[in-house]
């Protein structure tokens, strides 16, 4: 999906403020590769949610300990 | 003791510039044509486009024309899978002022698995498990800013009529 920055200028009658411009080729090609990093940090975070949820069911006390080290690491 | 070199402001408080709510998706919201302004505050709420884990908001400023500048006040969500709803305040201060820092505050909130529409009352932005940290960066350039950049990290929300996200902008002389 092609990305889009939205310009408001301030100057103009409110109506008129509002245009849409398409990112370029590089500030797409920046995006893509954030997005990347940013999925990969996702599929880690619902490994680790996969991984907590398992513990719950057969060992809760582990699971909390576990979810509070965690959060702690991340805090 | 020598007093601190301030100019007083000559404004009445903060003025209303704008509200604007994108009519589709969109990465990045910029607001032009407010050099006038010392300081200012921009208010919104947006659902992110799609479940964000750790939506973060970048707030850059620049000169009409020039180079965008990084003010360093990012934040990032709590990291949770199904982030949607995106409440922000923005304030920068000395936002034209040559000669002292621009001090920005960035505040964030989230909302895991609900988004933002206009047939809910309430959409409460307090819960602990999402608050964001707030963020405070001071930067300094010399220069008269004008336009102010938020760049989303997945995107604001706007193809969906009854779930756009609200910009307000306020500022002050």
């Amino acid at each position: 999906m092609a990305r889009t920055h939205m310009i408001v200028d301030c100057t103009k009658p409110h109506d008129k403020q509002v245009s849409y411009v398409p990112f370029t080729p590089e500030e797409e090609a920046e995006a893509d590769a954030r997005d990347a990093a940013r999925l990969e940090q996702a599929q880690k975070l619902s490994e680790t949610d996969a991984l907590i949820a398992v513990l719950k069911e057969r060992d809760p006390t582990l699971a909390q300990a576990v979810a509070e080290k965690m959060a702690g690491e991340k805090g | 003791m020598t007093d601190f070199n301030v100019t007083t402001s000559s404004g009445g408080g903060w003025t209303f510039i704008t509200s604007q709510q994108p009519t589709s998706d969109v990465t990045t919201v910029t607001f032009t044509g407010l050099s006038g302004y010392r300081h200012i505050k921009i208010v919104a709420v947006y659902n992110s486009s799609a479940n964000d884990s750790s939506p973060t908001l970048a707030v850059s400023g620049r000169v009409s024309g020039g180079t965008y500048r990084d003010t360093a006040a990012r934040l990032v969500g709590n990291a949770t899978a199904n982030l949607k709803v995106i409440f922000a305040t923005i304030e920068i201060t000395n936002f034209n002022s040559t000669d002292v820092y621009k001090m920005v505050e960035l505040q964030l909130d989230t909302i895991a698995a609900t988004t933002l529409d206009n047939t809910s009352a309430i959409h409460d932005g307090g819960g602990s498990a999402t608050l964001a940290p707030s963020g405070f960066s001071a930067v300094f350039y010399q220069e008269v800013w004008d336009d102010v950049k938020l760049t989303a990290s997945i995107g604001i929300e706007g193809s969906t009529a009854g779930q756009r996200g609200y910009f307000y902008v306020f500022g002050m002389v």
